[in-house]
């Protein structure tokens, strides 16, 4: 799950050094609205439906991973 | 010094002219309340029914040390007006009483001490705590003082005041409340960002213009709204349907329909956007803002450059979800029907940290400061 987003982030918004541990504003310098925007790109490429009360409170991309892998 | 409550037609006309004339010595700003405070005297508008309002002047005296000295600068007899302001209490804001629609000529730092001394000698008589100054009756019709860029023009409905405004209400101690604005020049640039997300929200909601043709069901959807989504803003309060009624029916004399949109989470209303071209570029600085350019907006409306969004609201329960990129976007495919291609935005309090992110995220840069002032009444 850690290549798909690493691939996800370096194709919209050309970021790199993606690791479990980087939080989205901190380190990415992203804001609400990209990691928004970031779910919804995800939720079109792999046709699911993200459940925006797990996600809301997401802030690196280890949460992320775990939450989509415990969506498997 | 005098202090004189204008109460009777001709000291309302001497309170009007002391404006008029300062804006047009200044020759920098619009006055986009002149017509506004005409109405108030006239007991035309609604919102005011229930607020005390005194409509308060500092005069020059015989004997005033100023006459003497020379300043302020001008040729000042006794009975001319040093400052001015409406002083105005609600029960809706039983904390405060409000300094409105102050001007001042320049070095008269003792008339506005005693315009203040004497507002809050009305506020103790309601048991107010704090006088506030800045205020324009309600958030709707405007909040804060100008607080930089004294030298640019200031856009429809916006404040525009010298710097030393600013200097007297400081000089007394007053605690600063801070507001900014925030301008783009390339809108599209930004949403385009967020392409993915707008598509999801237009999937999930629905969006539609205020349609005049249900004008009062629609301005009715617009006040419910307001007073859900800003219970928490610091100087808001209730409004009721006829408030806003009132408010839209000036304001669509201007704007047209596309300059208000709700969004619905099927038939429930659940977020707003009000944005209009800014019709101070029909006016030259220095101008009342008023009926003539009701018509030279009717000629020349159509070749305003700048958008200016002055409210977006959202439930509660639906924040999070991103629905202000939507509004945005809505607003942005209207512009395409206006020569518009700025965006300014009203004034946020510096401490709205969600309204402040949606900004940074689809504007350029931090444009105009804004102050209001608040001082504890002793």
């Amino acid at each position: 799950m850690l290549e798909v987003i690493r691939q996800l982030l370096e194709e919209e918004y050309q970021l790199k050094d993606i690791e479990p541990e980087t939080d989205f504003k901190r380190d990415l310098g992203l804001n609400s609205f990209d990691f928004l925007n970031l779910i919804c790109i995800f939720e079109e490429k792999y046709n699911v439906e993200l459940d925006e009360e797990k996600y809301r409170n997401i802030n690196t991309i280890g949460e992320l991973c775990e939450y989509l892998e415990s969506l498997a | 010094m005098q202090f004189k409550i204008a109460g009777n037609k001709k000291e309302e006309k001497l309170f009007l002219a002391f404006r008029k004339k300062k804006y047009l010595s200044d020759a920098k700003y619009v006055d986009n309340n002149y017509f506004m405070l005409q109405e108030i005297f006239d007991q035309k508008l609604h919102f005011v029914n229930s607020m005390e309002i005194i409509p308060a002047m500092i005069l020059l005296e015989e004997n005033d040390a100023c006459l003497q000295s020379g300043k302020p600068e001008g040729d000042l007899k006794a009975g001319d007006i040093l400052c001015e302001a409406v002083i105005a209490y609600t029960k809706e804001l039983p904390e405060y009483i409000q300094i409105c629609f102050f001007e001042s000529l320049k070095d008269c730092p003792e008339a506005v001490e005693l315009l203040v001394l004497k507002a809050g000698e009305l506020g103790k008589k309601h048991a107010c705590s704090k006088i506030v100054i800045g205020l324009y009756g309600h958030v709707n019709y405007g909040l804060g003082l100008l607080n930089s860029d004294y030298e640019c023009m200031n856009s429809f409905s916006s404040p525009g005041n010298p710097r030393y405004y600013n200097e007297y209400f400081l000089n007394l101690g007053c605690e600063t409340i801070r507001l900014n604005s925030y301008y783009t020049y390339s809108p599209q640039h930004h949403l385009d960002r967020y392409a993915a997300l707008i598509r999801k929200l237009n999937r999930k909601y629905k969006f539609r213009p205020f349609d005049k043709r249900k004008f009062e069901e629609d301005s009715k959807i617009y006040t419910d709204l307001n007073n859900a989504c800003f219970t928490q803003h610091k100087y808001y309060y209730h409004r009721d349907y006829e408030d806003d009624y009132e408010m839209l029916k000036e304001l669509f004399l201007f704007m047209k329909e596309d300059s208000l949109f709700y969004a619905f989470d099927g038939e429930k209303p659940v977020g707003f956007i009000l944005w209009y071209p800014d019709y101070n570029e029909l006016a030259k600085p220095g101008e009342a803002f008023g009926t003539k350019h009701f018509f030279v907006n009717k000629i020349k409306g159509k070749n305003i450059q700048t958008a200016k969004v002055m409210e977006w609201g959202v439930l509660e329960e639906y924040r999070g979800v991103g629905l202000p990129i939507a509004l945005t976007d809505q607003v942005l495919h209207t512009l395409s029907n206006y020569k518009c291609s700025r965006i300014e935005t009203s004034w946020i309090l510096a401490d709205n940290d969600d309204s402040n992110s949606i900004c940074q995220a689809i504007c350029d840069k931090k444009y105009k400061e804004y102050a209001v002032y608040e001082l504890p009444i002793q």
